[in-house]
């Protein structure tokens, strides 16, 4: 169904105002969709973040699960048989070549849950096959990388949907409403922390070996736009420790909450003005360069400050009148007793999908923004991404959201972008 | 800042080779965080790291100078950018990308339009590609 539309997709969204889907009582299917009505979709990056991703699609019924692609073998092999064993059957393609999971003009969708600095990358070439996509945060390396990912969406006019979950999360919807409500008063700060440092602090060194057979492991692709190193398979495992492969820790659980203190705030686009901080980093000099504890504090136009640290994983908003905090595994706690008098706070663990990847599934339909759209997405890593700038330069940092620049700060505006190796970009 | 800090600093890179320990870059990159308000000391930084990139050096040496250039490098060091970006190496034409990032200048442009005209096929991309994300 949807993929007849990807071609004339102008000529869709002047239609979309009608309904796409026939009610499947009408058709009398009992309430199912009809097979010629689903979603086609596949998955690109399938380590165990993704497959659990994947899994979520599985279990919409609008949804048929079509391909998968990874750069490791045995990754291909387990989310295949993930897909073959929920449908069973023996249908799901799997290959390592994104290029053949674009190129197929029945697939709809792509859900992206690669190393970091694929993902923007992926999500252009995805949108330039008019493929919508379903991305793993953090979804850029860096602010320039950001910003170019909302330029291609909308050149092309897909659907883009971060995987910040948490922001179609019922339980984080309660903390907003209640904040909203007044029940702390007047809100003047913010703190989000990401949790203790454990795999963070992780650390070895890339030791050159002999690069496995790509049909097992293709690691020239894997590398995607990272400065060339040679194979290590400890350069593989502990990619998120270091600046040209991952994103860092700020990034990477950052996005999350600062989307949620973007929603409380009820400005999506705004960000903090000032930045400065602190950090600690491994003194070995292995592949872990990014900073495994930090104490940032940053500060919005208005005055509101939020500040980011490794405490325990959660939301902490600071009102004149009280606090409210929100676990990362869903519980919520509030001081003095009497800010959740008479409520009752619904489960707010952060593994709550379904309703995101149904927010997703409906704007493919709909051809509306979704919650966690590239706009938004990008303001919230921007802000994570300014943060470790500052903390990388050991200095404050002055931010103009407006106009995505750090005034007259010639060293810190360079590090907004980083070319990429040839031939991947966004 | 001492001049014998700086150079010891950027000795320390030019013996720097894939896979080692990179601790001994750790007073260079100090030294580069204390420099920020200190233009001589920066400029004193920019030319040490631009006669190592002009020396015989391994590439994860170059890179490293590379992703410090990007940071606070001038026009300064285009000199020994210019040759990197003419290079058959495809490796080196990409460090020297790095380098550049999008700092401004119109030197650097003209260096880049250049560049991509002598490229060999594997060079050119990542030239292409830095010309047009620096428009």
């Amino acid at each position: 169904m949807i993929r007849n539309r990807h071609p004339t997709r102008r000529g869709f969204a002047k239609a979309a105002a009608a309904p796409l889907v026939l009610p499947a009582a009408t058709l009398g299917l009992g309430g199912a969709t009809p097979p010629s009505d689903r979603i086609a979709v596949a998955g690109i990056g399938m380590g165990s973040r993704n497959r659990r991703n994947i899994q979520e699609f599985l279990n919409e019924e609008q949804v048929r699960v079509v391909a998968v692609c990874d750069l490791f073998a045995d990754r291909r092999g387990q989310a295949k048989q993930l897909v073959d064993g929920h449908y069973g059957n023996r249908d799901c393609g799997a290959t390592r070549f994104h290029e053949e999971v674009l190129e197929r003009d029945d697939i709809d969708a792509v859900v992206i849950g690669t190393g970091d600095r694929w993902h923007a990358v992926m999500s252009s070439l995805a949108a330039q096959a008019g493929k919508d996509v379903y991305c793993e945060k953090p979804f850029c390396l860096t602010i320039a990388e950001g910003r170019q990912l909302v330029d291609v969406t909308r050149q092309h006019g897909t659907v883009w949907q971060c995987g910040t979950q948490r922001r179609s999360n019922p339980g984080y919807e309660f903390l907003v409403n209640a904040i909203h409500s007044g029940r702390i008063g007047a809100l003047h700060t913010v703190r989000i922390s990401f949790g203790a440092t454990g795999g963070w602090k992780q650390n070895s060194f890339a030791k050159p070996e002999e690069a496995p057979d790509p049909e097992i492991f293709d690691y020239d692709r894997w590398l995607g736009q990272s400065p060339w190193a040679p194979y290590s398979a400890e350069r593989v495992r502990f990619w998120r420790l270091n600046w040209d492969t991952g994103a860092g820790a700020v990034a990477d659980m950052g996005p999350h909450f600062i989307e949620t203190v973007q929603w409380v705030r009820g400005e999506p686009l705004d960000a903090p003005v000032e930045y400065e901080g602190e950090a600690e980093y491994r003194d070995e000099g292995g592949i872990n360069n990014i900073p495994y504890w930090y104490e940032i504090r940053t500060r919005y136009r208005d005055g509101l400050r939020l500040y980011m640290d490794t405490g325990r994983k959660g939301l902490m908003f600071v009102g004149d009148e009280g606090w409210i905090f929100l676990s990362d595994t869903g519980g919520i706690d509030a001081r003095p007793a009497a800010v959740l008098a008479g409520l009752e706070p619904p489960d707010a663990h952060y593994n709550i999908q379904s309703q995101h990847i149904r927010n997703f599934l409906s704007c493919m339909r709909s051809r509306k923004q979704p919650v966690s759209n590239p706009e938004a997405a990008h303001r919230a890593h921007t802000i994570a991404h300014c943060a470790n700038i500052s903390l990388r330069l050991g200095r404050p940092v002055r931010w103009d959201p407006a106009n995505e620049l750090f005034g007259g700060d010639v060293e810190a505006n360079n590090m907004r972008y980083r070319a990429m190796r040839a031939p991947w970009r966004v | 800042m001492q001049r014998e800090r700086i150079e010891e600093a950027v000795r320390a890179l030019a013996a720097y080779d894939f896979g080692e320990s990179t601790s001994p870059l750790f007073e260079l990159d100090r030294l580069i965080n204390e420099s920020h308000r200190d233009v001589k000391a920066r400029s004193s930084i920019e030319r040490e790291l631009a006669k190592l990139l002009a020396s015989e050096t391994s590439l994860a040496a170059k890179q490293e100078v590379c992703r410090r250039l990007w940071r606070i490098g001038t026009d300064s060091s285009l000199e020994v950018l210019q040759p990197m970006l003419e290079a058959d190496d495809p490796h080196v034409v990409a460090a020297a990308c790095y380098a550049i990032g999008r700092r401004p200048s119109a030197r650097v442009d003209d260096m880049l339009m250049a560049a991509v005209r002598k490229a060999p096929s594997p060079c050119r991309p990542a030239l292409e590609h830095l010309i047009e994300d620096r428009r």
